[in-house]
């Protein structure tokens, strides 16, 4: 008896040992990846860089029309998605009976967080760009990302509205107000925090993909510099990233860095 | 009293049902287009030849195998990366690990899970692949193995989270009972609280799948993109091309209308088949856990 | 006179757990009628048919009628919000809402359209001192109701329902979590407000029952055992069942 437990004790300081080795595994490119980005990077920002239009073909100068771009094609990407996925939310949360057409809603839910975000690109090339004839613009890409940050808007949202306390509701309906003034004065208010969460796990998310945006909004070829007065797309931060093969210069390599000030400021 | 007509009640209620169905009008859209753009593919190249191991677009070549194996190894390369870890990581916070601790490792975990997989692939091209090159030996560093390191570093945040919700949600009594009749912790983890979570971490696991499948531009960046059929073990340290980076690379380039551009969407089809099938799968877990649950309970 | 009649009222909820099974029952005006019993005889069920709270729930099948002033509140064309202007409820356990104690006795009036505030001054100070709980909160009307004690929260939600001015309260158990002091106070409000209002009481006790009972009906398992007006079920109950509940036999 002695025995056998001095083993499994043995046995579970081993395992525990383990799992802490294998948790730090996971966790230290995570602090690795931060200081390397910042030690680089951190030397490339500069006001010029921040604030100058690119020159010699991108080869130098600032990144602002990629910020600018970035801004505008979150902004447009919050105009849409952003009260369509919070009445989404309070369909299924506060009205959606449990029945299956519920059900079908939250499987396309699911699959539309699954879709590869390419596969969001080429949907979003196939009916804003060409079908809709809306060409690669800010417009044809803000709608393609609005599509696809809408899950994570939704489900995060729903949950905050679920945990609104169901005392609430019914007290609210038995002085005689409707559902949606229930919704409207006692239950959105209560669940703001958890919904603005969403809203910015989402749009975080849409500001940082590169892909969807490559054939809806992005100019393709960045020899070409943006000014705000032609029609042309606005080429994003991300875009530098992608086409580094094709221009690459070490400045350009670390203007990510900027991003993960905004992240830091994010999390705090 | 005679009930009066509240017609603001009325539309916002509407609107609210609309928005909440546009979730299936969405996806069926996406199918929609796919196959719009993407169907004409198989009148315009015989199936025998999308299924044949040579892509090479501009002689005509559009066998896609090569692309669906490099997607294939790839993945599978990174689920044998991602899996243990996620799984370790998620034991580790939820059933291990300190107060203090935990609270440093879960926001850290979603900042990983928040980071754009663009960053990542230079991560990968400025680290990752040079430190493969040497230390392995290899004539590149870009190679499939490199994609799934990064891969297995983007699905691994993705799995932690679910399963460790998964590990949260299991009742404490559970573990208690399991204590009660003598069992340590580390026998209660593996033959309690796991089996019990288990649903939710097979849906961790399929969630992160998903996510390594539908990976593009990480992918793109430090797997060499060579459109080789990968079928032996070996390949793992060759260079390769998935079906996310082709789309990607060479939807830029080609002219809208053209095979080569139909070909492509199909390539979309083949993905958006796939996330669906592990997406279905996946939500049929929960769902089936779920009656089963209540089942219990009434 | 009989202000809410009860005609062969059935219920069973989807999940099929507690129900009604052909309750007729006639309650007199301003008068506290109780409906006591153990748990899962129909109370709580009844007094939500009454303002259609049931509504919220999933209702398997429902049959017979309510009749309030006449009027059968159960068809599908009444108005329920003003019916639950008119019938309010106070909860088992007290629920503020999420603002302030003013916040919380304006909220029903500022929904039916309210907007004076003197009205509304008027409303919140007429309540609070009909819930016997004016003094202890007059200086921090504008603090968030959630600081109160239990007892206060409870109170609050009595005035809530009483800003409104119906003329039906309905009560679930509106003591069972507090402390004796507090009750005591309630069940005082409730002697002063039967002047004016029709009070159904669902107590948590059968002392309760008694002691604030002018007439009581009997549930069990979602039939209406037996019903006496005035204090006849306590001391003269004619039903075998009625008689060990009461002398505590079972339950």
């Amino acid at each position: 008896m002695n025995h056998s437990s001095s083993t499994r004790n043995l046995i579970q300081r081993i395992g525990f040992g383990a799992l802490s080795v294998l948790a730090f595994v996971t966790v230290a490119p995570i602090i690795g990846t931060a200081l390397y980005i910042l030690w680089h990077g951190g030397s490339a920002i500069s006001w010029e860089f921040l604030s100058g239009f690119p020159r010699d073909g991108m080869r130098a100068g600032g990144i602002l029309p990629a910020i600018v771009g970035t801004f505008y094609l979150t902004v447009g990407t919050a105009i849409f998605s952003v009260p369509l996925g919070i009445a989404a939310a309070i369909y299924l949360s506060e009205y959606a009976p449990d029945n299956r057409w519920t059900r079908l809603i939250r499987i396309a839910i699911i699959n539309l967080a699954g879709i590869p975000s390419v596969v969001y690109g080429l949907f979003g090339l196939g009916l804003f760009v060409i079908f809709l004839k809306f060409g690669t613009s800010i417009l044809a890409a803000s709608l393609t990302l609005s599509i696809m940050t809408l899950p994570v808007i939704i489900s995060t949202s729903e949950e905050a509205l679920r945990s609104v306390p169901q005392a609430f509701r019914t007290v609210s309906i038995s002085v005689g107000a409707t559902r949606w003034q229930t919704i409207r004065r006692i239950v959105l208010k209560e669940a703001l925090p958890g919904i603005l969460t969403g809203v910015i796990l989402g749009l975080e998310r849409a500001a940082g993909e590169t892909a969807p945006i490559l054939f809806t909004g992005a100019a393709f070829f960045l020899p070409q510099l943006p000014n705000s007065h032609s029609t042309r797309p606005w080429p994003c931060l991300i875009t530098f990233l992608s086409s580094r093969r094709k221009y690459p210069t070490c400045r350009f390599k670390f203007n990510m860095a900027p991003r993960w000030c905004c992240w830091f400021l994010c999390w705090e | 009293m005679q009930k009066p007509l509240h017609w603001r009640e009325i539309i916002i209620t509407r609107l609210i049902q609309a928005s909440g169905y546009s979730a299936i009008l969405f996806v069926a859209a996406i199918f929609l287009f796919l196959m719009r753009e993407g169907l004409p593919a198989l009148g315009e190249v015989k199936f025998s030849d999308l299924l044949a191991v040579r892509w090479y677009p501009i002689e005509a070549y559009f066998g896609i195998l090569p692309l669906i194996t490099g997607s294939l190894i790839i993945t599978i390369g990174a689920m044998l990366i991602a899996f243990p870890l996620g799984i370790a990581t998620a034991v580790y916070i939820s059933e291990i690990a300190p107060r203090w601790v935990r609270e440093i490792l879960k926001p850290l975990v979603e900042l990983l899970a928040g980071l754009p997989s663009v960053m990542l692939g230079f991560l990968g091209i400025l680290v990752v692949s040079p430190f493969l090159r040497t230390a392995l030996d290899l004539p590149t560093g870009l190679s499939a193995f490199a994609g799934s390191l990064l891969l297995g570093g983007i699905a691994v945040p993705t799995i932690v989270s679910i399963a460790e919700d998964a590990l949260d949600a299991v009742p404490r009594s559970y573990r208690e009972g399991a204590w009660a009749l003598g069992a340590t912790k580390w026998q209660t983890i593996w033959r309690v609280t796991l089996p019990a979570a288990r649903s939710g971490v097979l849906t961790a696991i399929m969630l992160g799948i998903g996510r390594a499948i539908g990976e593009t531009m990480a992918v793109m960046m430090v797997t060499g993109n060579a459109p080789v059929l990968a079928i032996t073990p070996g390949s793992l340290f060759a260079p390769a091309r998935t079906m996310t980076a082709t789309i990607a690379a060479e939807m830029g380039e080609v002219a809208s209308g053209s095979t080569h551009y139909h070909v492509l969407f199909f390539i979309g089809i083949v993905l958006f088949m796939i996330s669906l099938a592990v997406n279905i799968a996946a939500s049929s877990v929960v769902f089936r856990a779920k009656k089963r649950a209540e089942r219990i309970l009434s | 006179m009989d202000k809410i009649l009860i005609d062969s009222l059935s219920l069973q909820y989807a999940d099929g757990t507690e129900s009604l099974r052909n309750v007729s029952l006639a309650i007199p005006e301003k008068a506290i009628t109780v409906l006591f019993g153990p748990a899962g005889g129909g109370k709580s069920t009844l007094l939500r048919c009454l303002n259609r709270l049931n509504d919220l729930t999933e209702v398997r099948a429902s049959s017979g009628k309510v009749l309030i002033d006449g009027e059968n509140v159960l068809d599908p064309k009444t108005d329920v919000i003003a019916l639950r202007r008119k019938v309010g409820m106070v909860f088992a356990r007290p629920v503020v809402l999420p603002m302030s104690i003013r916040g919380n006795l304006t909220y029903g009036l500022e929904l039916a359209g309210e907007t004076r505030r003197s009205r509304l001054d008027e409303a919140v100070e007429r309540s609070l001192r009909l819930a016997a709980i004016w003094d202890e909160v007059k200086d921090r009307l504008d603090e968030p109701a959630i600081a109160l004690s239990g007892g206060q929260q409870q109170r609050v939600c009595l005035a809530r329902v009483l800003a409104l001015q119906p003329e039906i309260v309905l009560l679930d158990e509106p003591t069972s979590g507090l402390d004796p002091i507090s009750t005591g106070k309630v069940e005082a409000a409730l002697q002063e407000l039967k002047k004016d209002y029709t009070i159904i009481l669902v107590p948590h006790s059968v002392q309760q029952a008694g002691r604030t009972a002018d007439h009581a009906a009997f549930f069990l398992q979602g039939e209406l055992v037996e019903f006496q007006p005035g204090h006849g079920i306590f001391t003269n109950p004619r039903d075998k069942r009625t008689e060990d509940y009461v002398t505590g036999r079972f339950g």
